[in-house]
């Protein structure tokens, strides 16, 4: 996971350092601190991926010489299809639709994604 | 050699025998049946390549090939239904005058033609080829988060409906451009329901792009075959991860900055009222800090098709690897630091910062051109359809990037600035590029999500009336901006050649139209033509290309040792050892003993003659 946490803390240093600057020549508020936020985004990633590194050391594909046969079992579990996406997607949309349209729209969002995110429970082992 | 025939068998392969080199179906039929005759297995694509076969099955998919076809189809459709809008601008153009929409239907026109082809079209697309393309160049399953994905696309699904719907909508759709800059986007200005209706799109589009960058992120980070090293991913991969970081800044910015907007609008807040302690120029810096990185989150990813192509037909490796990867992180990071140069006519920006900024963007793109051309040069070049689009692409995206740098610089961008100009600029940078480079990506990928190519002759009519009606539409826009006639007007005085090079510009916009018709007539001829295509058909680099043609559920039943960028090369020059990597070699005769799977090239690794089946053969 090392070069995954040196790409991110690089583009986290980025930012700060062109955050700084921007503002040591006068950059107005706003843009100081979008980019002095994007810092944030790409430190939050490279402290993830160093405390990932540390845990468990290095990884196969992190390796020159790994070949699939050092990493072998199960990659992970991947459903393959699932009906919660689109239900949550359509009350995700009748949410935020809602705040043009009224709120028994929002209303009913809400209980769509609560129920769906509920059901996902049993999605768990597909 | 011809464009249309190309003849690979005659290509110099420094005195080897074309038939010496491994072919891909050769080891994935001998290991398909276990067996070290070579000749088992479905090599033509006959297993289950795990896509839906129902409606239900579609509408629950989480498969991401499923779901990199549906981004792909979907936007294809939306780039249809803004190219059509297009037409309605160019007919209402062609002529000084009102002829078809009237001024309030040509403003909702322009605002959803724009943000039908940026937000529901070209980012799409993208994540179109992330989805299909990432799992499969990194060797992975799928994309970690599957339901994740469903759920991306779903969102991004409804919220290009609900825009489109706006125009149902009392008072019509939004009509205040795609960058929706307040005080004409507000309450007072625009207080239609349409207005509503694009907010909740744009808001719903980009919470779906985000997800969708958290999941490419995650699964480039997690999901990497052994040896797939950061350094050792196809280029394209890297476009579509610096992309997804992008993204991942830019989108949570608008989606934000759109709250604000709807929380103006329906409930009386002042955050761009400069009546009441707002500002407009705060929507414009959060517009923009998502506006500038989103032209490179759409041109990034079409960067990618472009280096997978050209060392392909250039038979040649992508000229500094190292390098194009340090251009795209270049272009990553610079391209979140010049929103303002959008703002220099509003006069409350820091001109020269953004300038040098701006200016200082061209180096990094410069490389790219520099290694693009450098990937050719030298090389066997054959002009098959990937690569024809290619270089339309390149010389598009040259001619759209001078242009930019003209732009760039704050004298000449306060004269140009919302003139025909810009809209000339952006054609190019944006729709140019974009298209050539997604007629690439679908003529070089299409034998490997269907089995079967698209015909050459029919790309050679469509690259030809592409390229021909592209510069006969947007070319003499730059005459018109030069000449001051603004952009989102539906009328202008027939003064200074406005009415010819507005005419000329409608008149290439039907060659435009035109130019779909055979690449219809090649899709409809290749559904109904059998499956021919073998797991490489290209001799291509990337791992994809490891795997049978349609890929199999997850991807891959067998994967090829990685030791450098290209692993499909490596393989199949793996006899070679003065062209191939002799690393590859030493991982095959570590693999020997292990499993069967892997005895038919262990065998061709003790000099026995290689197997290749008839259908192989150039």
């Amino acid at each position: 996971m090392k070069p995954e946490t040196l790409l991110w803390a690089g583009v986290g240093t980025y930012f700060t350092v062109i955050g700084v600057t921007y503002m040591l020549v006068g950059g107005e508020p706003i843009g100081v601190a979008l980019l002095l936020m994007a810092t944030a985004i790409g430190g939050l990633i490279a402290g993830w991926a160093w405390d990932w590194g540390r845990k468990h050391g290095t990884r196969a594909e992190d390796r020159n010489d790994a070949d699939v046969t050092d990493v072998q079992g199960v990659v992970g579990v991947y459903s393959t299809a699932s009906l919660r996406p689109i239900t949550m997607a359509i009350g995700v949309t009748a949410i935020v639709l809602g705040l043009a349209l009224g709120s028994w729209m929002t209303i009913g969002g809400v209980a769509i994604v609560a129920s769906q995110a509920l059901l996902l429970v049993y999605d768990a082992d597909t | 050699m011809t464009a249309l025939d190309p003849d690979r068998s005659a290509e110099p392969l420094g005195g080897v025998d074309h038939d010496q080199l491994v072919s891909v179906d050769d080891v994935l039929a001998g290991g398909d049946d276990g067996g070290d005759d070579g000749s088992g297995g479905d090599e033509h694509g006959g297993h289950d390549e795990g896509l839906p076969k129902t409606i239900t099955g579609w509408l629950t998919t989480t498969d991401h090939k499923a779901l990199g076809i549906a981004y792909a189809i979907t936007s294809l459709i939306f780039l249809a239904i803004g190219g059509s809008l297009a037409g309605v601008i160019r007919a209402e153009l062609a002529e000084p005058g009102e002829q078809f929409v009237s001024e309030q239907l040509y403003n909702g026109v322009f605002t959803i033609h724009g943000s039908v082809m940026v937000y529901l079209f070209a980012v799409p697309f993208g994540f179109a080829l992330a989805n299909y393309l990432v799992p499969l160049q990194i060797g992975a399953p799928d994309l970690a988060f599957p339901r994740l994905n469903a759920f991306s696309y779903w969102l991004y699904v409804f919220g290009g409906l609900i825009m489109l719907l706006g125009f149902a909508a009392d008072g019509g759709a939004a009509a205040f451009g795609w960058f929706a800059y307040p005080p004409l986007s507000g309450a007072g200005a625009s207080p239609g329901l349409g207005a509503d209706m694009w907010i909740v799109a744009i808001i719903l589009t980009g919470t779906s792009g985000t997800l969708t960058a958290i999941n490419v992120i995650a699964t480039i980070t997690m999901l990497r075959a052994p040896g797939m090293t950061l350094f050792r991913m196809p280029i394209m991969t890297w476009n579509l991860l610096v992309t997804s970081f992008m993204v991942l800044l830019a989108f949570p910015v608008l989606s934000g900055a759109l709250f604000m907007l709807q929380l103006d609008r329906l409930f009386g807040f002042r955050f761009y009222d400069p009546t009441d302690g707002g500002s407009p120029i705060l929507w414009q810096h959060l517009f923009w800090f998502f506006g500038h990185p989103e032209v490179y989150i759409v041109a990034l990813p079409f960067f990618g098709v472009v280096t997978e192509i050209f060392p392909v037909f250039a038979r040649r490796p992508v000229f500094g690897y190292k390098g194009l990867v340090l251009a795209t992180l270049t272009i990553g990071a610079l391209s979140t630091s010049v929103w303002a140069h959008h703002m220099f006519v509003t006069g409350e920006v820091l001109v020269v910062f953004f300038a040098l900024t701006s200016a200082l963007i061209a180096v990094p793109t410069g490389v790219k051109v520099f290694n693009w051309i450098g990937s050719m040069w030298g090389g066997s070049i054959s002009f098959e359809a990937p690569m024809k689009f290619s270089i339309g692409f390149l010389v598009t995206f040259v001619a759209g990037g001078v242009t930019g740098v003209i732009l760039a610089s704050p004298t000449l961008d306060y004269h140009l600035s919302d003139s025909y100009f810009v809209v000339a600029h952006f054609h190019y940078v944006m729709g140019g590029t974009v298209i050539f480079a997604l007629f690439a990506a679908i003529y070089f990928w299409w034998p490997k999500v269907t089995g079967k190519k698209l015909s050459e002759r029919l790309a050679t009519w469509q690259f030809w009336l592409l390229m021909i009606g592209f510069n006969t539409t947007f070319f003499f826009m730059h005459f018109l901006g030069r000449d001051g006639m603004p952009r989102r007007v539906p009328d202008y005085a027939p003064v200074d050649n406005f009415e010819l090079w507005n005419r000329i510009a409608s008149f290439g916009y039907l060659i435009l139209v035109a130019s779909v018709v055979p690449f219809v007539i090649a899709i409809v001829k290749s559904f109904r033509a059998p499956v021919t295509e073998g797991a490489d058909p290209w001799e291509a680099n990337s791992l994809e290309w490891a795997t049978s043609s349609p890929p199999p559920e997850h991807n891959f039943d067998w994967l090829p040792p990685i030791r450098s960028e290209r692993p499909v090369f490596d393989l199949r020059w793996i006899n070679h050892d003065e062209v191939g990597n002799p690393d590859v070699a030493e991982a095959w005769v570590d693999r020997e003993g292990i499993a069967d799977n892997w005895r038919p090239l262990a065998a061709e690794l003790a000099g026995d003659p290689p197997t290749t089946t008839e259908g192989d053969q150039p």
